[in-house]
This record gives structure tokens, sequence and C-alpha cells, in this order.
């Protein structure tokens, strides 16, 4: 199975990034050298202040995989990682959960509201009272909300 | 050769604000363990800019407190904000962060409501038992538990 992944031209039946970027690295050229060929495999570096090279490399990623337009619709699709599951479930259930439960505390348990109250105090009590173990908790605002932060907005 | 690895990533969570732009999100689900031993699961926000992890003031009866304001009065600078607020920090609070049990300081705070994250993720006890990796473009932060 051919692809290109990151830049470079690779089977995954043989690919060994790790061992490329150390043939590159200890093969002996200038670091300018080493440093261009890094770059024309797209592979981002930074040289800290004593001079050691750290190359992101964390993962293989497939460049232009799905057309930018669907990746809103496919990640919804998608499996959520595990320890995401409530999180996820309550961001992409937003607009639901805003006209069940508006300015209702809620507790989230397997992709549904177990329990839900005007009051955090009196949501704990229900909890307590049916056994329900390792809730997700939040409230959900009443108003719309706004997001306020200093993290970059993107529309894809 | 060198290498940094990195255990576990987070994806950042993804919103439709009112105008239809997306707007991400890095929020850490992070266990408070009550004085009875319940796990309660928490959304906060991955926040180097904060010192200490801070929840909103009325997550209170969570940590088995009458009142917000029973804690050690501080102030602090928010982002964006030109004037010192009043915090209250609570020494020896129990979280579990990925799976790992800490006791760290927790400041209480009034913050905005949202229903993505109850708080934010700060540096105290917690980030010096983990190293993070933050990749903006793919809207991932990668976690190692040896760092």
């Amino acid at each position: 199975m051919i692809g290109s992944f990151v830049g470079v031209s690779v089977s995954t039946d043989s690919i060994n990034i790790d061992s490329l970027i150390k043939s590159v690295v200890t093969g002996g050229s200038a670091p300018e050298e080493v440093l261009k060929e890094i770059n024309s495999y797209g592979i981002k570096w930074h040289l800290t202040e004593t001079g050691d090279l750290w190359l992101k490399s964390w993962r293989l990623g497939a460049e232009n995989f799905v057309p930018a337009e669907n990746v809103m619709k496919i990640r919804e699709g998608g499996e959520v990682h595990s320890e995401a599951n409530a999180l996820e479930w309550v961001s992409k259930n937003l607009s639901y959960l805003r006209q069940e439960y508006p300015g209702k505390w809620i507790a989230v348990v397997d992709d549904d509201v177990v329990c839900a109250s005007d009051s955090l105090t009196d949501l704990m009590q229900q909890l307590h009272d049916n056994n329900i173990e390792q809730p997700f908790i939040t409230e959900i605002p009443a108003q719309p909300v706004v997001w306020t932060t200093t993290y970059a907005n993107e529309r894809i | 050769m060198l290498t940094k690895e990195f255990d576990h990533t987070i994806q950042f969570i993804s919103v439709l604000n009112g105008s239809g732009a997306t707007i991400t999100f890095p929020i850490v689900s992070v266990n408070l363990i009550q004085q009875n031993g319940n796990k309660i699961s928490l959304p906060l926000l991955f926040d180097t800019g904060a010192s200490v992890t801070t929840l909103r003031h009325d997550l209170y009866p969570l940590l088995g407190l009458a009142s917000w304001d029973a804690g050690n009065l501080c102030q602090t600078q928010t982002a964006g904000g030109k004037d010192p607020v009043n915090t209250y920090r609570y020494e020896g609070i129990n979280l579990e962060v990925f799976g790992k049990s800490l006791k760290c300081p927790v400041n209480l705070m009034i913050l905005p409501v949202t229903p993505l994250y109850m708080g934010l993720l700060g540096r105290d006890t917690i980030f010096q038992e983990f190293g993070f990796g933050f990749w903006e473009n793919n809207k991932e932060l990668h976690v190692s538990f040896k760092p």
C-alpha cells in the first residue's frame, strides 16, 4: 500500500520514519544540509539554544486526506476516544441540550443525561440516591453561550 | 538520538458559534475525588496561563464546602481583565488527571458559564507530572506520562 504521508512517499509495509530521520541526522552532512533535507520531507524541526535538534515526528499523517468541507461531517460520524466520550457528546448535542435542559445542571453517563436539576446540590443528591458513579457534570446555560476566549476562531 | 515520546493524544473539542464559525478548545476531563471517594468528571480548559487549577465558584459543594469563599483570599489577574479579581484557594484537593491521583491546590473563582468547561487546568503540581505537546494546526494536545 502506497500513500503520500506528510510530503514523503512511503510504503506503509516498510516505512520506519525513525530510521529515516536517524539516517539523515547521522549521515555526516553539514547541519544546514541536514535541515534542508528534513525540510524536504515536510518535517518540522526546532533547534534549542544549546544546539539540540528536535524533530516533530510524533505521528504520520496523510495530507489532504479528505476535502476540508467534509471534515466536520466526518468527525461527527466518527468514533470518539473513550475518555472524551461525555465531553464530545455534550459538544455535539449542545443545541438539543439547550432546548431540553436550559439553565439546568446535568449529569451525563454513556451518552445520556441521567439526572438534571436546577441546583448542583440537588443533582448530587439525585446521583447519590441512584448510585450513579463517575458522572460527567456540567451546566447548560439558559441564554445563548458567549464563547469568550483568546484562542483562535477558525472557520472550516 | 534524542526522542520525546507522547503517550496520549487529546483532540480539541469543536463547537459552532452563533455565526457558524468553528471554535476549538483544548479541554481535559479531570476527575475530582470527593471526600467520600466518589469521582466526578469535570471538563477543564487546558490553560498554561493559569498558575493554579481554577474551578467555577459554584462548584463548591463538590469540594464539601459550605460556601465558595471560605478559603484563603487571593487576587489574580485574568486574561483580558483590567482589574484583579478575587479567588479563594483550597489546598490538598484530590484530582485524578490522566489517571494519576494528585493532591493539588485549587482556586474557586467566578468564571463565565459555558457547558464545555467548568474551570481551568492550571500548572501548580499538575504540569510537572506530565509533558505536553501543543499542536494547534492539528487541534491536538499530546501528553507524556513520563516527562
